[in-house]
């Protein structure tokens, strides 16, 4: 839990001076194409992902990334089902690489946008991150009483992941 | 007491942002590639129209929300984008086209509310291109009401409560809250996409009255767009022009009719 406390902090801390990376894409270029389809790869990075001790953990571990795979691909698909609109079909690949699914959780991906015609890529959205930090604001006391709350913390990762990508994606610059 | 007045005052207004009608987005209203109507094969329609003036109904301004000038330079915008995706937009100097969006005719029920949308095409000129202009396009949409789902309401129920709970111990929860209601919102919208739907048909986003016509009108605009640019892609007009025969030879039928192969309208996801 301890553990969970410090990267919450840290992930607030580092969020208030975090610089947003340059659009991959430009104008031009997004206003063009439309999200036909989104995939998701699995290339988890050796640190900063949980290691499961027992078989009973490890089932669980599963089971969550198994949902948070199905809640990503949902929440990304849902936040471009209407806009760009235009003529070119591209796929989304999520390429996870850190994966922490549950209360106080997190996701990190590299979002590759793939032009389906000739399956050129078109450039890559890196480090998108969405977290659940239900009560964070609240302190400590805060987390305790979300925890007892028992939030969907898979789903608001997924979501606040869908929302960082379509910042990333409709940033100007 | 009063710490639980104001916090339940401030998670009610926290909470009203989540179902505030926001107007309709230009994408939201455009043709894109995700509908399966045929892309300009060549002259004269290949680039070959421009519009110069696009009138809109009120009561349609109205359904789709915003500012009824802005609502209407989307309308506008997200015409010549359709067009533009496939290949039918030209320079200045393309035949130009006059667009009327009529009023509209809605079938209203408990469950669900269905727009018509008509949109008459006027083409200037005694150019091959106007000639190819369809003068009229037409859709149906029929906007169903959203289920909330139990589990939903539980979350968006815990969210209100816990915002008080913290309010009462002198904490802003609003993050929290607003997270469960997102996603509360995402639960209730994967179930409602697992809902069988006719075509023209599809669930709203929220369950008010004003949210499902705007989500009906907004469809049934784009569907009409698309019956427009589909007729131009299916209309003689857009095959190519024959070779004249040799006049030395006999004239031999050499090519066999295409078969009409009628590309139905994607399914609004």
């Amino acid at each position: 839990m301890l553990r969970k406390l410090a990267a919450v902090a840290a992930l607030l801390v580092l969020a208030a001076c975090a610089t947003v990376p340059p659009n991959p894409l430009t104008a031009t270029s997004r206003q063009a194409m439309y999200v036909k389809d989104v995939q998701t790869a699995w290339n988890l990075e050796a640190k900063g992902n949980p290691k499961p001790k027992t078989d009973e953990e490890k089932a669980k571990l599963e089971e969550n990334n198994g949902k948070l795979d199905a809640r990503l691909k949902a929440a990304v698909t849902d936040a471009f089902a209407t806009s760009p609109a235009g003529s070119e079909p591209v796929t989304f690949k999520i390429n996870i690489k850190q994966a922490n699914p549950g209360f106080l959780g997190s996701v990190t991906a590299d979002v590759s946008v793939i032009r389906i015609s000739d399956g050129a890529e078109l450039g890559v959205y890196k480090g998108v991150m969405g977290a659940d930090t239900s009560g964070a604001n609240g302190g400590l006391l805060g987390i305790a009483i979300a925890a007892a709350m028992k939030p969907d913390s898979i789903g608001i990762m997924s979501n606040n992941f869908a929302t960082a990508l379509r910042a990333r994606f409709d940033a100007v610059k | 007491m009063t710490r639980f007045l104001i916090a339940t005052g401030l998670s009610l207004v926290l909470a009203a942002p989540a179902f505030a009608g926001v107007p309709v987005q230009q994408d939201q209203l455009t043709v894109s590639g995700r509908f399966e109507v045929p892309k300009a094969s060549g002259a004269p329609l290949k680039s070959g129209l421009t519009l110069t003036d696009v009138q809109v109904d009120p009561a349609v301004l109205a359904a789709l929300g915003g500012k009824p000038a802005l609502m209407k330079a989307s309308v506008q915008h997200s015409m010549e984008a359709s067009l533009r995706n496939f290949d039918y937009l030209g320079e200045a100097t393309a035949t130009p086209v006059t667009v009327v969006v009529q009023p509209l005719d809605l079938t209203k029920d408990k469950d669900s509310t269905t727009a018509v949308v008509r949109i008459a095409f006027k083409a200037a000129g005694d150019t091959d291109a106007a000639r190819c202009v369809p003068a009229n396009a037409e859709a149906s949409f029929k906007a169903l009401r959203p289920v909330h789902t139990s589990a939903a309401n539980g979350e968006r129920a815990a969210g209100v409560i816990a915002m008080i709970a913290f309010a009462a111990v002198g904490y802003n929860a609003g993050q929290l809250m607003s997270g469960q209601f997102a996603s509360a919102t995402a639960q209730d919208r994967a179930f409602n996409a697992t809902r069988v739907v006719g075509k023209g048909e599809g669930v709203a986003l929220s369950g008010k009255d004003a949210d499902i016509l705007q989500f009906a009108v907004m469809h049934a605009t784009q569907l009409a767009m698309a019956d427009f640019i589909r007729q131009l892609g299916t209309s003689p007009c857009a095959q190519p022009v024959p070779a004249p025969a040799p006049v030395a030879q006999p004239v031999v039928a050499t090519s066999q009719a295409t078969p009409v192969t009628t590309n139905p309208v994607a399914p609004v996801s």
